[in-house]
């Protein structure tokens, strides 16, 4: 690579205070961005596929990106969209994806609201907006907690629990188990 | 166990992203905890298939992003740079050009650059799907095939453009590849209109006719002739290696190439 584009994807890491390239980005998060993808869309070759286009996209995002709260927020936010748009045109298109029926028959709690919110986001997403659906994967899948949510997006820990609580009576009964 | 740490807290862990005490609870949490130890070793898996195919996905991402016309986005050193020096640069590089050009022009500097090589080629990448009993999965090279398994073949390019597509055995030997959309008439290429991603063919089945080590895809923004493509492919392969990413032709044109190997079958 050419050494300015190398300077300019480098990046400060908050913790280390080490800069990020793209490819230290790669080492460090393409096994927990994997892992995100696959929650979300509930198949290894998809979530590879859609790991690819996030990839592209944070490398093109990168020189702009100004580092405030650490990378997996920001990482995470665009593969969750990345992944609700695979989920849009899965819907588009009339796939319909069969769920591990292993899985839904779980004990595990975050495996079960991992597919419940699933189910929510391929079958009820015309209840919500684009922001409501990636509240819903933020923390059912994602599974950040609400002090965090509330400082990615801004607002206050009342208003994120507001805003849950509004998803929550248009899902019904549908709503993931614990909160 | 309910004082589990949220899950994105076992992320930031794993990124190195915490802070020291926040790090130390969490790691002793983990040497005590099945469940979150299970959690990081599959991140840590994730993690080395990453770095297993670390070189091609990057080159693939760098080949992809750099070259995109669609986004709007130039690649960074095409940039025009900022500040009070721009103007300077831009009358030294137009003298430049002038003093190459009469050089050229009177032989001084031999044959003319080639265009297709300064021009913007374009991108392309190619992506095989298997299904196998309702479960899909990419060709890995230790995953075998089976015979009744079904490939989907997808192609996306940086830029509208013409696409062959072409299965080559483990003898060397090359052969076009039908694909699900009408060719144009006489001729063995596909025209894409829009950049992205295309399906190109949804119904592979892996039988006992199915002998092919590469699937390759070729790309060029201007049409080309793919039996040229395929000879020169026919003679250059050596058996077992990977295909060329580029391939000049006679009118020096230049026809991209992105390959993907399938593992060997059962037959």
């Amino acid at each position: 690579m050419l050494f300015g584009v190398h300077l300019l994807r480098r990046k400060r890491s908050p913790s280390t205070g080490e800069p990020l390239s793209f490819e230290e980005i790669y080492d460090r998060y393409y096994g927990v961005l994997l892992d995100h993808c696959e929650r979300i869309l509930g198949d290894r070759g998809e979530a590879e596929d859609a790991l690819q286009e996030v990839l592209l996209r944070i490398y093109r995002a990168l020189p702009s990106y100004k580092v405030e709260a650490g990378y997996s927020t920001w990482l995470f936010r665009i593969a969750t969209n990345v992944c609700l748009n695979y989920l849009r045109t899965r819907r588009r298109k009339g796939l319909h994806l069969m769920e591990n029926t292993d899985l839904a028959a779980s004990s595990d709690q975050d495996v079960l609201k991992v597919v419940t919110a699933r189910r929510i986001l391929v079958e009820l997403s015309s209840k919500l907006d684009e922001q409501e659906q990636q509240l819903l994967v933020d923390h059912f899948i994602t599974d950040i907690d609400q002090g965090q949510l509330a400082q990615s997006y801004g607002i206050t820990r009342r208003a994120v629990a507001k805003r849950l609580r509004k998803i929550r009576d248009r899902i019904g009964h549908l709503w993931p188990g614990d909160s | 166990m309910s004082d589990c740490p949220n899950r994105f807290a076992l992320v930031q862990y794993h990124a190195g992203e915490l802070p020291e005490p926040n790090r130390r609870s969490i790691e002793r949490h983990i040497d005590q905890c099945e469940r979150c130890s299970g959690v990081i070793e599959r991140f840590e898996q994730n993690k080395q298939q990453g770095l297993e195919q670390r070189q091609s996905t990057l080159s693939r991402i760098r080949r992809l992003a750099d070259a995109d016309p669609q986004t709007g986005i130039l690649p960074t050193y095409r940039q025009r740079p900022k500040g009070w020096w721009r103007p300077a640069l831009g009358v030294a590089a137009s003298a430049a050009v002038v003093i190459i050009a009469v050089l050229i022009g009177t032989g001084q500097l031999g044959d003319p650059p080639d265009k297709a090589v300064i021009a913007y080629r374009g991108a392309v990448a190619l992506h095989v799907s298997a299904y196998r009993n309702g479960h899909r999965f990419k060709l890995d090279p230790d995953r075998t095939v089976r015979r009744g398994d079904r490939l989907t073949v997808e192609v996306t390019v940086s830029s509208p453009g013409y696409v062959a597509l072409f299965s080559m055995d483990r003898q060397g030997k090359v052969t076009p590849l039908d694909t699900d959309i009408q060719f144009e008439t006489n001729t063995e290429i596909q025209k894409f209109e829009t950049a992205g991603r295309h399906l190109l063919k949804s119904n592979l089945v892996v039988d006992q006719e199915f002998s092919a080590a590469h699937i390759i895809v070729a790309f060029s923004q201007d049409p080309f002739d793919a039996s040229a493509v395929q000879s020169d492919l026919s003679s250059t392969q050596t058996e077992g290696s990977a295909p060329a990413e580029m391939i000049r032709m006679k009118n020096n044109s230049t026809v991209l190439l992105d390959s993907i190997a399938v593992p060997a079958h059962e037959r």
